[in-house]
């Protein structure tokens, strides 16, 4: 009785939740979504109404992370896993698929069932500029953006035994010997290094700093710090705790308007290099093909969880804050900026 | 001391025997691997205390960098790639019948190699930590050259057929993302390859189902089983053997510490350098691959010193010294604390806190070894057609959970074939590991070093770390055939 009163409550939440995402699963060729087949009696005399009641999820969800077990990806997948599974008293997996700059991670999504099992939570540069720099079997075609988690904004830093104090001096010292300085960035598909080549594009001296590309940013930064490379461009909350010790001078935040972690520092907007402003953005995308109602539903629940406070501190805690979008607006972004990286580097 | 003892509460000296035993266990699994324990039990602090949090972690650290040798000495499978320098003498050490000596010299030297480092840790880290600031791509090329003129050493009687493979080593490490222009090279279209080849599948293969295929020609013989008898009751050391290690035992260690503090290098490296600087400077070189405890000892303490070596650049500059210190960043930001120069200041309780947790780990993985040295052994009595099939699977979990691919069991396969082969053709395995593991930091620095000197090789001369990792590399390659005219002349002085 308790289970038959579950089911059908649940079918009823599903059904809700079918009618606030307007289009529903009526439009989406989903022969997945059919529901299984001991709800069915349950959800009969609803079923009449809507024509196909969300049951989902039944079984093991999995969230692919293309980047290493351990990082920032990883463990934001590993929070909102936790926090999902036990609202939906099914096991969410993060299994991370990692190398080739994001790449093995992606095609794998692409490549899995689109039955909503299988998500990943993907980030720009695996998303938007390793498949235009490759061949790798995918494009953003071959994916259906879910929402975004969270944004990361970039700045750039010096050592600050360099004396250089603005963005205007350390770009007169480049193109005094265009070349000979270096910036260190986070890897060779990263985003990181876009930004600073529209930057020095915009500031007319495009070969003015040469481009050491790092196995992560913990390294990019630390040759900075170490003074073997001049510049490194790298995510702020990596570059907080260096910047707070002395170590690191920041000159530049990409970003539109200041950020609030870093008051002081004047951002690509007010500086003139308006096409450097975008933020680096985390969020969740499921194979093509994935069943409209899945996707809302998660872009729903994502959003109700970032919203709580109990996970919102455990993201404090690894310097991430959400910073949610919802579908549609996700999913704009995310076509987006693989059109304008595709102008860049395609 | 009273402060020492606020920290071994219940909970903490709890979570990290806990730790210990996962460690060990992940260690011991080919495939499964210390970084892997770490990474997987990481969420589980995200509730805890932060020291039970590090006494859970640490402990995984150090069991899981011990517990690689326990198989690479019973199966000639190493856990872990941390161990994999230790199969050249124990494996032939346990297939003398010492197989119980073997692993109580594995858990000793592991002990005092954590030990040691620890120390280091705790009383050298602020003075050492600048110096690892002062590695650069340059560096980490030249300690890359460095660690494969090892190969000079490693191969055995050929030579020849040491480069050859190492030569292989190299090569498979190019396939995949370009690692500065991003771009994927030598797929073959194939896009999951454009990850690479990873290394934990290759060593499964060469070790671990190569030996299972040697195993198999052997199953039909009526005796073959008799040629395994493990002498486990006999795994103490006598104080005269201990005395004989002990130079050993404190060079391996620092090795291994300076390796650990040396970012982006780890415990893999570290038991090849320690084993190789150990055969050199022994009085009998040629004992080495024969079952030495010399050589076991250089390989384990280096491993697992790199455990304090690794926390030194971690805890002080929030730099990590290798994978797994670099989940560990992970969790102490977790917790909402900054590794780096204000950590000492801000939060000392939590600097003591992980010296004591990562003391403890080192005696009760200790304690678990010993206790467990009995029933390790006990493998070798299962007979062999059920514990190669258990190998075989063991090998094939480890392999996919790498990274959650069915490919990468394929390539142990493939791998496992290739090792076979050479093998009876009697190509050496360690130079193609030592290929597979610097490859990568060889390619990525040299061509990071080129871009930062505006493509003058002057950058490898005109600075000093990189000019004497050089010159060593150098040495190291005309070493042994100096030991030679040198021994030549000595016995024409002594014989005229």
């Amino acid at each position: 009785m308790k289970k038959f009163l579950a089911l059908l409550l649940a079918a009823v939440m599903v059904c809700a939740l079918c009618a606030c995402g307007n289009t529903a699963a009526t439009t989406s060729p989903a022969p997945e979504a059919t529901p299984a087949p001991e709800a069915a009696p349950a959800a009969e005399p609803e079923a009449a109404e809507t024509p196909a009641p969300l049951d989902y999820p039944t079984k093991t969800v999995t969230i692919i992370c293309p980047y290493s077990a351990g990082g920032g990806t990883d463990l934001l997948a590993r929070a909102i896993a936790d926090y999902v599974g036990a609202k939906w008293g099914v096991s969410v997996i993060v299994e991370d698929q990692t190398g080739g700059g994001g790449a093995v991670g992606m095609s794998a999504c692409a490549n899995a069932d689109n039955d909503g099992y299988t998500v990943i939570l993907t980030a720009l540069a695996a998303a938007t500029i390793t498949p235009i720099l490759n061949d790798v079997g995918y494009t953003n075609e071959n994916f259906a953006p879910i929402c975004q988690v969270t944004e990361m904004v970039t700045a750039l830093c010096v050592n600050s035994s360099s004396g250089i104090t603005s963005i205007e001096e350390l770009i007169e010292a480049g193109s005094a010997n265009p070349g000979a300085m270096t910036y260190g960035t986070t890897g060779a598909t990263s985003f990181q290094n876009i930004l600073m080549q529209t930057l020095m594009e915009d500031a007319g001296v495009p070969d003015a700093f040469s481009h050491v590309p790092f196995d992560g940013g913990a390294a990019a930064i630390t040759a900075t710090v170490g003074k073997q490379t001049d510049i490194v461009v790298a995510m702020v909350p990596d570059l907080l705790p260096y910047i707070e010790s002395g170590d690191l001078t920041p000159l530049i935040v990409f970003k539109s308007e200041r950020d609030e972690s870093l008051p002081e520092v004047p951002c690509a907007g007010e500086l003139g290099y308006s096409s450097s402003t975008t933020t680096t953005w985390y969020g969740f995308a499921a194979p093509a093909g994935t069943p409209e109602a899945i996707l809302d539903f998660w872009s729903d629940e994502v959003g109700t969880a970032l919203a709580d406070p109990a996970l919102v501190e455990i993201l404090s805690n690894i310097n991430q804050t959400p910073i949610y979008k919802d579908r549609e607006t996700f999913t704009e972004l995310y076509n987006n900026t693989y059109a304008q990286n595709l102008a860049v580097l395609g | 001391m009273s402060v020492i003892l606020t920290y071994l509460s219940w909970n903490n000296l709890l979570w990290n025997l806990l730790g210990v035993a996962i460690g060990i266990v992940f260690g011991a699994i080919p495939g499964l691997t210390a970084t892997m324990g770490v990474a997987l039990f990481l969420p589980f602090t995200f509730k805890m205390e932060v020291v039970e949090s590090f006494a859970l972690l640490l402990g995984i650290y150090c069991g899981g960098t011990y517990g690689g040798s326990i198989t690479a000495v019973l199966i000639r499978t190493p856990g872990s790639p941390a161990s994999a320098a230790t199969v050249l003498d124990g494996y032939p050490m346990a297939k003398r019948g010492e197989a119980g000596k073997a692993l109580t010299w594995c858990i000793t030297a592991s002990m005092i190699g954590g030990l040691i480092s620890c120390l280091f840790l705790i009383f050298f880290s602020d003075k050492i930590a600048s110096w690892a600031l002062s590695f650069g791509p340059s560096e980490y090329f030249a300690i890359g050259v460095f660690g494969l003129s090892i190969v000079a050493s490693l191969s055995g009687k050929n030579l020849k057929k040491g480069i050859l493979m190492a030569c292989l080593g190299l090569l498979v490490t190019t396939i995949g993302l370009d690692p500065i222009t991003g771009t994927v090279r030598f797929t073959f279209g194939n896009p999951k390859l454009s990850g690479g080849i990873s290394f934990v599948p290759v060593l499964i293969g060469v070790f671990a189902i190569s030996e299972v295929l040697t195993n198999l020609e052997g199953l039909h013989k009526p005796h073959a089983e008799e040629e395994r008898i493990s002498n486990v009751s006999n795994s103490r050391l006598s104080w005269a053997e201990f005395k004989g290690q002990i130079v050993n035992l404190l060079r391996s260690s620092l090795i291994g510490t300076f390796i650990g503090i040396i970012p982006a290098t780890g415990s893999g490296i570290a038991g090849w350098i320690s084993y190789n600087t150990a055969k050199n400077s022994s009085k009998d070189p040629d004992s080495f691959g024969t079952g030495t405890p010399a050589g076991i000892v250089a390989s384990e303490a280096a491993n697992n010193a790199v455990t304090g070596g690794a926390l030194i650049p971690l805890l002080t500059l929030g730099i990590p010294g290798d994978v797994v210190t670099a989940i560990m960043l992970g969790a102490l930001m977790l917790q909402g604390l900054t590794p780096g120069p204000s950590l000492f200041t801000k939060n000392p309780d939590v600097i003591f806190g992980i010296y004591v947790m990562l003391l403890v780990a080192n005696i009760f993985m200790y304690l678990l070894g010993r206790l467990g040295v009995k029933a390790f052994a006990k493998a070798l009595e299962v007979p062999m057609n059920i514990l190669m099939s258990v190998v075989f699977l063991l090998c094939m979990i480890g392999s996919f959970s790498v990274a959650n691919r069915t490919l990468d069991m394929l390539f142990a396969v493939i791998f496992g074939i290739i090792g076979y082969l050479l093998r009876k053709l009697d190509y050496p395995m360690p130079p193609l590991l030592l290929g597979m593991v610097l490859g990568g930091t060889i390619e990525a620095n040299y061509r990071r070093a080129m871009i930062i000197s505006q493509g003058s090789l002057s950058i490898f001369v005109t600075r000093p770390i990189t000019l004497v990792f050089l010159l060593l590399a150098v040495f190291m390659c005309i070493y042994p055939s100096m030991q030679k005219a040198i021994q030549k002349k000595k016995a024409e002085k002594n014989h005229p």
